[in-house]
């Protein structure tokens, strides 16, 4: 399956706006990236290496989050920086994050898949590191980035 | 380079005696040069030549680029001293926030590349990163101080396409030639040694061997014993999960 079939232009706009508009609620920050396959260490460890390429692990309250999608692997990670502790997000919570998404995209419905993540991602963030008055919005481009 | 060798024995066997100047970091108030050397690592001759290089950056593309090596940073996360140091001295312009500082704290074997919000276009986050993982590593953990700050306004000059024409001192080469046998010994011990035991640590914590464990700010070669603390930190903290469809 193509990079350009997973989510339609329109639709990653889409997925851009609700994660800026999340950004907007909370000092943590929230990123998809695509790539094509997963390496031999694994999904969720290319998911941390692209983590620190983007360099989310810039945030201050390390509280990052990115959704890490292998398209032709069919695999799908999604991690959280040092900040988000056990307290903030028990294990739980990412399995459920990375379950909700294979499950939707199994049936073909990638759009909603990532969007639910999304939003679940952000209502936990918003919750556990709300905004501070003076400072809004990524510190990292907000766009799908690919590899 | 003799200089420098010389401190980092001095270092790894002097480390308590070090540990009761870490309380007493403070930050140097703004300096009058754009290379700022602190711990003495670099000889008047690199100095000179790269504080003129230094210049010119800043009088071609108008952006100020700030150096500054220190002994070390009193065990504090370079990120904040980073952060602090460029406000206090208030590198770039104070409307175009276009700064960039580089700080080294050579005990922590800390690393970190500012950049005022400014040319965050221009360099951003994972370039910053990549510059220091790829450029700045290799020549820092053999302690070549001289050649990474010199690496580092070249990389510079090539993103903002300034770089000087005409011949230049060739100052930049700054090695001694030749490393006697018992400095190959040495650096075996003090340096291969603590990477291996640090790929294994890695490797047990599950963050997929990264040694560096950062971006934007890094620690290169992780001498073994104490942890980094707040220093870089990695991933391995945070919560994460993987699944396939």
């Amino acid at each position: 399956m193509g990079a350009g079939k997973f989510l339609n232009t329109d639709e990653e706009q889409r997925i851009v706006d609700e994660i800026r508009h999340i950004e907007i609620k909370t000092t943590g920050e929230i990123h998809v990236h695509l790539a094509a396959r997963e390496s031999r260490k694994g999904v969720l460890a290319d998911a941390r290496r692209t983590f620190v390429k983007l360099g989310m692990d810039r945030a201050r309250e390390r509280n990052g989050v990115l959704i890490y999608i292998a398209l032709k692997s069919r695999a799908v990670a999604c991690c959280g920086d040092a900040g988000i502790t056990e307290k903030h997000a028990p294990s739980v919570f990412w399995t459920q994050v990375v379950n909700g998404m294979t499950a939707t995209f199994a049936k073909g419905d990638y759009f909603i898949g990532v969007s639910k993540a999304v939003e679940a991602i952000g209502e936990m963030l918003a919750r556990e590191f709300p905004a501070h008055p003076e400072e809004s919005g990524g510190r990292i481009p907000d766009n799908i980035s690919r590899s | 380079m003799l200089r420098a060798i010389a401190l980092g024995c001095a270092l790894s066997f002097a480390a308590p005696a070090a540990r009761a100047q870490e309380d007493a970091f403070q930050l140097p108030p703004k300096p009058a040069a754009r290379v700022n050397d602190y711990a003495h690592v670099l000889s008047n001759r690199a100095l000179a030549g790269l504080e003129d290089r230094y210049a010119k950056f800043a009088a071609t593309t108008g952006h100020q680029a700030f150096v500054a090596i220190f002994p070390d940073i009193g065990g504090q996360p370079v990120e904040n001293v980073a952060t602090a140091l460029f406000k206090l001295w208030g590198v770039g312009d104070a409307k175009k926030h276009d700064g960039i500082l580089l700080v080294l704290g050579l005990k922590e074997r800390a690393v970190r590349i500012e950049v005022g919000y400014g040319l965050e276009d221009r360099i951003p986050d994972a370039r910053a990163s990549r510059i220091i993982r790829e450029e700045l590593f290799p020549h820092l953990k053999d302690a070549r101080y001289a050649v990474a700050v010199f690496v580092f306004v070249r990389r510079l000059e090539d993103i903002f396409s300034a770089r000087p024409q005409g011949a230049l001192p060739r100052y930049q080469v700054t090695s001694s030639g030749k490393l006697p046998p018992w400095a190959i010994l040495l650096f075996v011990f003090a340096v291969l040694v603590p990477i291996l035991r640090n790929l294994s640590r890695a490797r047990t914590l599950g963050s997929g061997g990264v040694t560096t464990r950062s971006g934007f700010s890094g620690i290169w070669f992780g001498g073994g014993g104490r942890g980094f603390g707040g220093g870089g930190g990695g991933l391995s903290g945070g919560g994460g999960a993987s699944g396939r469809w």
